[in-house]
This record gives structure tokens, sequence and C-alpha cells, in this order.
């Protein structure tokens, strides 16, 4: 009987049973071997026949694959591969954390056959980004009229990836710098392009496809149709995971700092390689991860993949090692920083990557309600302090030429890439 | 007189409601009622009073509200030693109908709980759990009835010789069933 126990009910009723079994031998009473007579009859009945094997627990889910907030279905099969039936089967999911049952799920009771499996389809809810566990099924199986009770094995955990959500971002056209002769920017060089500028002279090498025949003929001399040409840039997300602050509350609930600085760069990925540049990740963090840069929509799912092991490791790390390292930034691109500016560090890599002529924007990822954790009557105060000093720090940015601007989804970044492309008109970058 | 209206937490009740399901609120349900009948057979109703009916009724809603717990023991093993100690000490008179009552009582109060145990509150309970768990109360009630008929007046039907054999019979039934769950308990062990 491996893996069945005895319920506290077997151990009362045997007890029970004894007792009044002696009771009555020693005192000679027939009464009492009466009141013992249908717990007899019943522990009996119950258990004429033991089970032999243990119930299996298996877990499946629907699609391994969701996004927050997305609902999904689950099975939890419970087996029973021997030849006496189980009853009651309780079957409960008690998925902690992100992934939560829907409101009507409630727990199971059943009864289990012989040589038969049941399944229980649970709709679970993704709440958060990251990658989860679904596996926290509790089954209790009894048998022998609740006197066995086992406990089988737990079932293998699946894991969900949950993609984050993308807050809807749009962004001007505003490229400062494109780095190849082929893509969806307009640059401000001419060229064989999509964006008219207006119409020019015929000169030897234009294409005879480009002649603008109306204007031509009013004007009875050859003119062409003048296009800026396209170019494609590189875009570096680039994730400060220095420190986390504020409490997650879910898809629905609030953002935390990695909530916002997830979302919100895989809305700036999206947008930017369905605009056919290239994207590319790097973690200001410890871990000194890394995504190469690419583009097309296949990048834009590893990209989403590769967001799912954001989190915050605590480890030794300096700014100008950071920078030294060799993957690093190529000259041309858009480094967009998440960073909560919540350490010295986040800001002197800014101001560094300022000085060496990057075209850089700052997104302040830190929620608007986020309040450092300390109970004390001098919190108030404190705070205020805390967030005077950092706002200090946010204007000596700015005056080192880092526009810092907070996420607030679509357009929250057209006004600082318009700056940064005027700047980047003025400007050229050093390569360090 | 200024009255002063007291107030009903309705949510709280609206919530509990909601939250619990039939299935196993029936199956509760029986486990109070039967644990409050053998609570009242095992004690006369001369001795019964205000503060000892509260008391009953208080542990058999403790059993009904935790049925895995220690108390469904408590119980049970209270109603059996009431009736021995009533029966014996204060000699009141034992009547077929009483003792089979709490006979009963004591069973359906041990096996609801049994079930209960393993029933969270919030259940969905298929309904063959509830009907195949009846039915086998039903057997095991109808068996018990006329043994125990049968059992009570086997002095009588004895006569002198009466006085040896019940004993004895007693004594072989305890031996029986003590192996007989013995035997159970390791042939399941062996498989």
């Amino acid at each position: 009987m491996p893996g069945w126990r005895p319920t506290r009910a077997l151990r009362r009723v045997v007890g029970l049973v004894c007792l009044l079994l002696i009771a009555a031998v020693a005192l000679g009473r027939t009464d009492l071997v009466v009141l013992a007579v249908p717990l007899l009859t019943g522990t009996l009945w119950a258990l004429r026949r033991t089970p032999e094997v243990s119930a299996e627990v298996t877990v499946d889910v629907a699609d391994t694959q969701v996004g927050e907030g997305q609902q999904f279905d689950a099975t939890v099969s419970v087996a029973n591969p021997g030849r006496v039936r189980f009853v009651p089967v309780s079957v409960d999911v008690r998925v902690g954390g992100w992934l939560a049952t829907t409101e009507e799920f409630r727990p199971i009771v059943t009864a289990l056959p012989a040589e038969r499996a049941i399944d229980v389809a649970v709709r679970l809810q993704a709440r958060r980004w990251g990658r989860h566990r679904f596996g926290s099924v509790e089954v209790v199986a009894a048998a022998c009229d609740g006197l066995l009770v086992n406990r089988p094995e737990p079932p293998q955990p699946l894991e969900v990836r949950v993609h984050p959500v993308n807050e809807h971002f749009e962004a001007d056209d505003a490229m400062p710098r494109a780095a190849e002769l082929a893509g969806t920017h307009r640059s401000r060089r001419p060229g064989e392009g999509g964006e008219l500028v207006g119409v020019r002279r015929f000169v030897p090498g234009d294409r005879l496809r480009r002649i603008d025949w109306r204007v031509s003929l009013r004007t009875r001399e050859l003119h062409v149709v003048a296009t800026l040409s396209d170019r494609d840039a590189e875009v570096v997300l680039l994730l400060d995971t220095l420190h986390e602050a504020g409490v997650s509350g879910g898809v629905n609930g609030a953002a935390s700092v990695l909530d916002v600085t997830v979302r919100g760069a895989a809305s700036v990925a999206e947008h930017y390689l369905h605009r056919g540049d290239r994207v590319s990740l790097l973690e200001f963090g410890p871990r000194h991860r890394q995504l190469r840069a690419a583009g097309g929509r296949l990048h834009y799912q590893v990209i989403r993949d590769w967001l799912l092991d954001t989190r915050v490791v605590p480890g030794a790390l300096e700014p100008q090692d950071w920078l030294a390292r060799p993957h690093q930034l190529p000259p041309n691109a858009l480094i967009v920083a998440f960073t909560p500016l919540l350490d010295e560090r986040s800001a002197e890599l800014l101001a560094r990557m300022a000085w060496a002529g990057r075209f850089l924007i700052a997104v302040d990822t830190l929620p608007p309600r986020a309040r450092p954790a300390i109970k004390s009557v001098w919190r108030e105060p404190a705070t205020r302090l805390w967030l005077l000093e950092r706002q200090n720090t946010i204007d000596e940015l700015r005056e080192h030429g880092v526009p810092v601007v907070a996420w607030r989804g679509s357009g929250s970044l057209d006004e600082v890439l318009r700056d940064v492309s005027r700047m980047a008109l003025t400007s050229r970058p050093v390569s360090r | 007189m200024r009255t002063r209206s007291v107030p009903v937490p309705t949510g709280a009740v609206n919530r509990l409601l909601a939250w619990i399901a039939v299935g196993p609120l029936m199956v509760r349900g029986v486990a109070f009622g039967a644990g409050q009948a053998a609570l009242l057979l095992s004690v006369p109703s001369e001795l019964l009073n205000p503060q000892i009916g509260l008391a009953m009724l208080v542990l058999a809603a403790v059993t009904a509200v935790a049925p895995g717990s220690q108390w469904v023991s408590v119980l049970e093993y209270l109603a059996v030693g009431a009736w021995l100690v009533t029966t014996t000490v204060q000699l009141y008179e034992i009547t077929p109908a009483r003792i089979l009552g709490l006979a009963v009582a004591t069973y359906l109060h041990h096996s609801a709980c049994a079930l209960a145990a393993g029933m969270p509150a919030d259940a969905v309970v298929a309904p063959r759990v509830l009907l195949d768990w009846a039915l086998r109360n039903a057997v095991v009630v109808a068996v018990s009835v006329p043994v125990g008929l049968l059992v009570l007046n086997l002095p009588a039907l004895l006569g002198r010789s009466g006085q040896v054999a019940v004993p004895v019979a007693g004594l072989a039934a305890l031996v029986l069933a003590g192996l007989g769950l013995v035997r159970l308990a390791r042939g399941g062990h062996r498989s």
C-alpha cells in the first residue's frame, strides 16, 4: 500500500471498537457490543479491498507562451492505475504568485474508478510577465470510505512563458543617425527613397522612372522627383537592473520599476523592429546580459523571451568597467536607457555616455508612488529630501545633455527624439 | 430606554454562504446532526440542562466545521463514555431504541466526518460521491440494526447459559475484529 496512510478516522474507529468490545467483555454488557456493531460493520466493509498503488498526477497547459493578462486552459489529470476505486478524490489548484485561477474555480471532489483517469480543466490567468511554473496542484485521494488517504507525488511543473503586455508606443520618425543604406527611415541625405521632398532639374545619372512628366511638359525641361534616401538604424535598449522599487500589482495593478522597464522595452523594440530597424538589448547589471542587434519579426520573439529573465541580481558593477567591455555600443545607435535613477552608478553611466557623444534618451522607470520602505516619523520629510535629491540628479543629467522622460507609452519619446535628432545635426559621435 | 441596533455583518455572511458549497454543507450538516443526536442520546434527559445542551451544541458544531480534527474523536469517546457512566453508575434504563439510536448516530457521525475530512468546504462535489456514501451508510445501518437487536436479546434467548456465552462471544468478536483489521492492513502493505 505504498503512499497510503491511515487517516485519523481509521485510528478513531479502531480505538473506539476495541474500547467498546473490551468494556463489553469486562462488564458483561451486550449494549456496548451493539454500539460497536455499526462501526465494526462499516469498517470491515470499507477495508475489504485496500488500494495497492498511489494515484498519479500530471498537468498540461494548452499554451506555454501567453501574454500578460491572458487567460489559458490547463488540465490536471489524476489517474488510478490500481484495481480499487478512489473516493473521494479532491483536486485543488493552488497556484500562487502570478499564475492565478479565475474566480470561478473551486476544488473538485469526485470518485475515481479503478484503472481510469479524470481530467480537471482549470482556467488560469497570467497576471505578470516572467517565467512561471504551473504544477502546484494539491490532490488528495482517499479510499475505503475515507479511512485511508494518499497524497500522490506532485506533478512535474510546466514552465509558462508570460510575455509582457505591449503598451502602445508610437514614435516620430526622428532617428538621429542611420546606420545602413536600407531601411525605412528618411535620412537627411537625398537618395532613392519614398519620402518626397520636391522636384528638381534632371541631371545625368537620374533614373528615367523618376522623371516627373507633368512638370517636364509644363516647363519644357526634364524634371525628376527628388526623394530622401531610406535608411535603417540601430536602437540599443539599455535596461538598468541595479534596483527594483515599487510593488508590482500585475497587469492590472501598480507597476514596479522592472514592470515599466520590461513592458517599455518590449513596446519600443516592437515599434522599431516593425519599422525595419535593428534592435539590441543590454543589461546594466552584474550579469552583463546582452542580446545582439538584429531585425525582423523573429528577433522580436527573441527579445520578448530575453526580457523574461530580467531581474535584479546583487553584485559589484562599475560604470567605467561596464562601458569598457568589448561588446559595447555602436557609435550611431540610438540608446534608450530604462532606468529608475536610484543609483549613482546609473547617473554616472548616462553622463559618461553623453560625454562620449552618444545619442541617448533616459526613460525614468520609477513608479510615481514609489517611496523608501522605512517606518519612521521621519519618513515623510526623508522622502521629500530623497525626491529632491533625485530631481537634482535628473536636472544635472539634463544639463549634461541627457534627456530624461517618464514612460507614458504612446508618443512619450517623440519630443526628446526630435531633440536628439537636432543634436545629431550639430555633433559628431565619438567612439570610445 | 435607548436601544442601539447591532450591525449585522451581512457582507461577511454573504461571502461565507457564497464560498461554501452545497455538497460539503450537506455532509457537514449530517455530521452536526448525528453528533448532536449521539450526545443527546448518551445522556438521560433528566441530566440535561441548558449548559450541557449548549456545550453539546458547540462540540457538534466544532466537529462539523473541522471534521478532520481531534474533536471528532472527543465527541464520540464522550458520547460512549457518557453512556457507559450513566448506565453503570446511575443505573439508568437501557432501552433498545436509545442504544440503537446512539449506535447509528455515532456511526453516522464517524462516517460523515471521515468523508467531510477529504472534502474542502468550497469544493464542487460530484453527486455520485454523495449518493454512494448515503447508500453505503444505509446498508450498514440496515445490517446493524437487526444484528444489534439480536445481540441485545441474546442473553434472554440463551437464558442462564447466556451469562457465560455473551462475554465469550464478545471476546471472540474482539479477537476476530482485531485479527481482521491487522490482516487487512498487512495484506494491503504486501500488495
